[in-house]
């Protein structure tokens, strides 16, 4: 079954590691998304209780 | 035989539901593929579920408010948190994952994606220049249908399970075949401490737990306290073994206030003198740690809820659950995972739900071991005097299907409503997917009644008809441009110098493969139906890889045999669909419910 899915996935290989500047940009661009993720109330919890009962 | 372990790191960043669906799909790939060595990155919030699971390599948590106070109070940059944050990271990027599977979706997430070393990666990434890469099917379906608001039938558990396993089957492995009939769910599904004493009465083998968990994450999917409090005094009033635990966090202490203040104006109507029902309560909101609210969730006998991760906790955990589903849920998505859950909603028409249609659907679930499903809802209803309910409700039961049916879950309707065209689209999502993903078909209008067939349904389907032709062939225009073009410049030795006869052929391919693209888009967006598939075919454009111009044609030829794949599932079923409407001989069967039978009982008061 699965073989014949082959085509719903590709692989990535890394052959280098990612340059400095890359990596620069990249977690830039993560910690700038978590911010605006936070802000916005997306994926983030609404209160800290939520592990511990909470609704949500 | 020794299997070479496979290390993988499944990043899931959202909040405690989304989590535990997560763990759900990775046990059972664990059970499938033991050599699994799963390190799991998790919001600081959200990991003490993953925390407790002893069948995870490593629990990393992200410290997202020490990341982002600084740079929401204007401290700090992104730039000058990099040390922090790469000293975080460090242990990840040690050594190089077997897969990153990121299961958050989220944009976050895919920077997170793009940064951990990784063979393969499934779900959002980055590229190095950090523009966003969508590699594999189901993340491509996820992007172009499930984060939209088009409807579909597949459970978001069985799309991570099959995500994962077919990826461990084409990269690694077969899965071992002496699983031993391991069960996903389970009560010792999480290592945890047990509180000896919840509560008085709480191992009493004669009495009946029901948690009740109040509130939900919107305001919109929130069932009222008072409606809460309507049912568990019908519960209480009715069922002397019964007794009823709320649960809650502490911001959620105002609805508990209301809640009992409701439970007391119920007795007071019902004439009940002293407090017979509050001393059956007993409320934990805002007084359970992840132990406690876990251990109640999973020690009672049923756990009835809105949309909230005590859903999913309990079904986890292997206890029967009651979904009161309102608002804007998408419970074929996210409904309780497992056999014989049941979900309640109200109907479009009219989305408020009574406590009464909630109770007779608890009582109906509730006694399955004494009428083994042989008496329908209608007649339950009409024994509880409560027939007229049923028009305006939607009952659904939750059951896995057998493997030969194509596995995962089902949620069967209970009352014979005429589907809408977006449910039965939803459907035939879900049969597509399946068929591009899985490669896996199953039987066409598989799950759908010719007594769900409406008259209105049948109408909108005759016009979708037309477009899905026009769009099917326009698709298949653009197959053999794209084809042509493949044929002129694979022989090419340069894409830079060529005789001027190849250089105009190739500009008037490139043109008309232009104009029929507008024309899709054009075509795609006049119906919702066609919507989803003309997303798709925009992820997929963009997520082509190739340099040279052959190559890209030969990759959107590639992408609208594909689209065709699932143009052609539509059309099955629409036809499959239009077939089923037409006038037939009936024969005597199984009664069902007719809706305007139970209109027809109606109080005129009603």
């Amino acid at each position: 079954m699965a073989k014949q899915g082959r085509q719903s996935i590709e692989e990535t290989i890394i052959e280098e590691a990612l340059s400095a500047k890359e990596l620069e940009q990249l977690l830039v661009g993560f910690l700038e998304a978590l911010e605006k993720e936070q802000r916005l109330g997306i994926l983030t919890p609404k209160n800290e209780d939520e592990v511990k009962g909470e609704s949500a | 035989m020794n299997r070479e372990s496979i290390r993988i790191a499944v990043i899931q960043l959202a909040r405690l539901g989304d989590t535990i669906q997560s763990l759900m799909a990775l046990r059972a790939a664990r059970q499938l593929y033991p050599e699994l060595e799963i390190t799991f990155i998790a919001h600081e919030s959200f990991a003490a579920a993953a925390e407790r699971c002893p069948w995870l390599h490593r629990v990393v948590t992200l410290p997202t408010e020490s990341f982002v106070k600084p740079l929401l109070s204007g401290k700090r940059s992104a730039k000058t948190l990099i040390p922090e944050i790469a000293t975080w990271l460090e242990p990840l990027t040690e050594q190089t994952f077997d897969i990153v599977l990121n299961w958050t979706y989220s944009e976050a997430s895919s920077f997170l994606a793009g940064i951990l070393p990784a063979r393969v990666r499934l779900g959002y990434s980055r590229h190095r220049d950090g523009t966003l890469s969508v590699k594999d099917g189901w993340s491509h379906y996820i992007h172009s249908v499930v984060q939209t608001e088009t409807l579909q039938s597949i459970h978001l558990t069985d799309i991570l399970t099959t995500q994962l396993l077919t990826a461990l089957q084409i990269h690694f492995d077969e899965p071992i075949e002496d699983v031993e009939n391991q069960s996903v769910t389970s009560k010792g599904f999480f290592t945890a401490d047990r509180s000896a004493a919840i509560c008085e009465g709480w191992s009493h083998p004669g009495l009946r737990w029901i948690a009740i968990q109040l509130g939900a994450s919107r305001e919109d999917k929130t069932w009222q306290p008072e409606q809460w409090a309507r049912l568990a005094s019908m519960i209480l009033r009715r069922h002397d073994d019964a007794r009823i635990i709320l649960l809650g966090g502490k911001k959620e202490k105002q609805l508990e206030t209301r809640f009992l203040a409701a439970l007391r104006a119920e007795e007071k109507a019902g004439g009940v003198k002293s407090s017979l029902f509050e001393r059956r309560v007993q409320s934990k909101v805002g007084k359970t740690t992840f132990e406690l609210w876990s251990q109640i969730l999973g020690d009672a006998q049923w756990v009835i809820s809105a949309d909230t991760a005590a859903l999913h906790l309990a079904a986890v955990l292997g206890t029967r659950v009651l979904n009161v589903s309102t608002g804007p849920v998408r419970f074929r998505e996210t409904g309780p995972y497992g056999n014989g859950h049941y979900v309640v909603r109200g109907t479009p028409e009219k989305p408020e739900l009574s406590a009464e249609a909630v109770y007779g659907v608890w009582t109906y679930a509730s006694t399955e071991w004494q009428h083994r499903r042989e008496m329908n809802l209608a007649t339950h209803f009409t024994n509880l005097d409560q027939r007229t309910q049923l028009p305006d409700i939607e009952v659904f039961r939750s059951k896995i299907r057998a493997s030969d049916q194509g596995g995962g879950i089902h949620y069967e309707a209970l009352i014979d409503n005429p589907i809408s065209l977006e449910n039965w689209y939803s459907q035939v999502m879900g049969h597509v997917a399946r068929e591009w993903y899985c490669g896996w078909v199953p039987p066409v209008g598989q799950e759908l009644e010719r007594t769900n067939v409406s008259p209105a349904l049948v109408q909108n389907l005759r016009k979708l008809s037309e477009g899905i032709d026009v769009l099917d062939r326009l698709y298949g225009e653009m197959i053999r441009s794209a084809d042509e073009l493949v044929a002129r410049t694979k022989s090419l030795k340069s894409e830079h110098l060529m005789k001027i006869s190849d250089r105009e052929k190739i500009q008037e391919l490139g043109n008309k493969i232009s104009e029929i693209d507008e024309l899709c888009e054009r075509v795609g967006l006049t119906q919702d139906s066609l919507r989803p598939i003309h997303r798709l075919s925009r992820v997929l454009m963009h997520n082509l890889t190739g340099k040279r111009i052959s190559d890209v044609a030969e990759e959107t030829a590639e992408v609208y045999r594909f689209l065709r794949i699932g143009m052609n599932g539509l059309r099955n079923w629409t036809e499959y669909t239009l077939t089923l409407a037409r006038p037939m001989a009936v024969t005597a069967q199984a009664p069902v419910i007719s809706l305007q039978e139970a209109r027809d009982h109606r109080s005129p008061s009603a």
